[in-house]
């Protein structure tokens, strides 16, 4: 026997915790006698704690929320789908009436018309290229979620140099703006200051990464991450660097390239070995 | 010390709690956080017994007591630090999220220390001070698992509500908002949602 529409929403509002200690006591009789209700919740209890056992979800400070910037609150984390469908119908129509003016353009002035010559004129035909589709991620959501279990905002190192203080005091206590402005390009340059330059590249690539990441831009937290992977010195932090790499391709659906980072991981010990491991062994075992 | 008017009190949002708690009005934060233990701690309380009701009673009283405190002082903290962003979310419903996840966290370490004991009871069958009664049955981490699979089968429509409701922990007010649908469709569109994962997990489990 399936639940009607109240004691559903009476199930919901309990999960939230949404009812008085009246209504609650009166709730737990119920559940008392209702086996089909019990089984419901238990279900509920254990769909949300299977989404949220590795990363407590508080989505209402700003320093959680990857969808926020700076404590504006965002657009929610998926838009409807109604608005999704309308949405691509104009893409695509747009898309197709630019497609057919082009055309259309270019038939009427520079293209020759459409017949077959027997003499070549020497006029160069544009061959047609066929551009790279860019294929929609696969289960980005799954991913998106997979993303928000395992990222966890890295703490600053003990020391840092002076001269990043401001950028990563903002950081430690969520304000990014300081270090995601903070110029990588005019860096002091006296005698003996190359080693200090590069431990501020560094430090800033690396937190800049995380920071974007925190922020939603992904693309710079890529590009900050990628540097580190590339150009770091220091085996420690490019090693954290792939780690935040993978979930920012994570982030963004693009699985290959995650998987690719992972198994980098993988391949060498180091702290976030076990933690690849177990990233790509729940990859593999939900088939993404 | 009068009694502060709770009704009152609880009546601003967690964005107005940030700026009071921020802008060292003390005995006005004092008020509030005396309030929210005042009212909400015996709810609370309450609703992790019907929640985790597979736990022992003796363990949970003083376990949810000591996540609500927790949770309360978490919310205090983040209130001060980080700041709240204006919600639709009610105060009540934020400060049980950090509740929540502080109870939870507490029960897993407590279940995870109940494990080892049982293992040192095997292993120590003959001495007494480890008894092999306590034992707590939850789902295991492979159920967790099969819904995972489950939720991966479902429509992507299907499984953003699931997210919306599980992960995000939105009311079926909001998810009715963001769909644009009445309250009670919203409600129905959930519970099919909950059927189907349910139905699938259940395929997962009996392959």
């Amino acid at each position: 026997m399936a639940l009607n529409q109240l004691q559903y929403e009476r199930l919901m509002r309990f999960l939230d915790a949404d009812m008085t200690l009246e209504e609650m006591e009166a709730f737990e009789k119920e559940l008392a006698a209702n086996s089909e209700m019990r089984q419901q919740l238990t279900f509920e209890q254990a769909a949300r704690e299977s989404l949220t056992k590795e990363k407590n979800a508080e989505p209402w400070f700003n320093q959680s929320n990857p969808y926020s910037t700076n404590g504006k609150v965002h657009a929610a984390p998926f838009k409807p789908l109604v608005q999704k469908k309308w949405l691509a119908f104009a893409v695509a129509a747009s898309v197709l009436v630019i497609a057919a003016t082009y055309m259309l353009f270019k038939n009427n002035t520079a293209s020759p018309p459409l017949v077959i010559h027997s003499i070549d004129t020497g006029a160069t035909q544009k061959t047609v290229v066929p551009q790279p589709v860019k294929t929609q991620p696969v289960d980005s959501s799954i991913l998106l979620c997979l993303y928000k279990k395992y990222f966890i905002k890295d703490t600053l190192p003990d020391a840092h140099p002076m001269l990043l203080a401001d950028a990563l005091n903002g950081y430690d206590n969520g304000n990014y703006t300081a270090l995601q402005k903070f110029d990588l390009s005019n860096l002091p340059q006296t005698r003996g200051s190359a080693d200090e330059n590069q431990e501020i590249l560094q430090l800033a690539h690396y937190y800049k990464g995380i920071a974007f990441l925190e922020t939603a831009n992904d693309t710079k937290a890529i590009e900050h991450l990628q540097w580190m992977v590339g150009k770091s010195t220091d085996k420690n932090y490019k090693q954290k660097s792939r780690w935040y790499l993978a979930l920012a391709y994570l982030k963004i659906g693009d699985k290959a390239n995650a998987v690719e980072q992972l198994k980098r991981l993988t391949n060498t010990v180091n702290t976030y070995t076990t933690r690849a491991k177990k990233l790509m062994e729940k990859m593999s075992q939900i088939n993404l | 010390m009068p009694k502060p008017d709770c009704k009152q009190l609880l009546s601003k949002t967690a964005e107005d709690i940030s700026d009071i708690l921020r802008n060292n009005m003390q005995e006005m934060a004092d008020g509030i956080l005396a309030c929210m233990y005042h009212c909400f701690r015996q709810v609370f309380i309450k609703w992790a017994f019907v929640f985790y009701h597979q736990y022992p009673k003796e363990l949970l009283t003083d376990i949810s007591n000591n996540a609500f405190t927790d949770g309360l002082l978490k919310f205090k903290e983040t209130a001060t630090d980080k700041g709240f962003y204006n919600s639709s979310a009610t105060l009540k419903t934020i400060i049980f999220s950090f509740c929540k996840n502080t109870l939870r966290e507490n029960l897993q370490k407590e279940k995870r220390f109940l494990e080892k004991k049982k293992q040192l009871a095997t292993v120590y069958q003959n001495e007494t001070i480890f008894s092999n009664d306590e034992e707590i049955t939850t789902p295991d981490e492979d159920y967790y698992l099969l819904i995972e699979q489950a939720l991966l089968k479902m429509e992507e429509a299907d499984r953003q509500i699931i997210i919306w409701r599980h992960l995000y922990q939105k009311t079926n007010i909001e998810i009715a908002e963001i769909l644009g649908i009445a309250v009670p469709s919203a409600t129905n569109r959930i519970y099919r949602c909950m059927q189907r994962l349910k139905q699938l997990t259940e395929n997962n489990s009996n392959n």
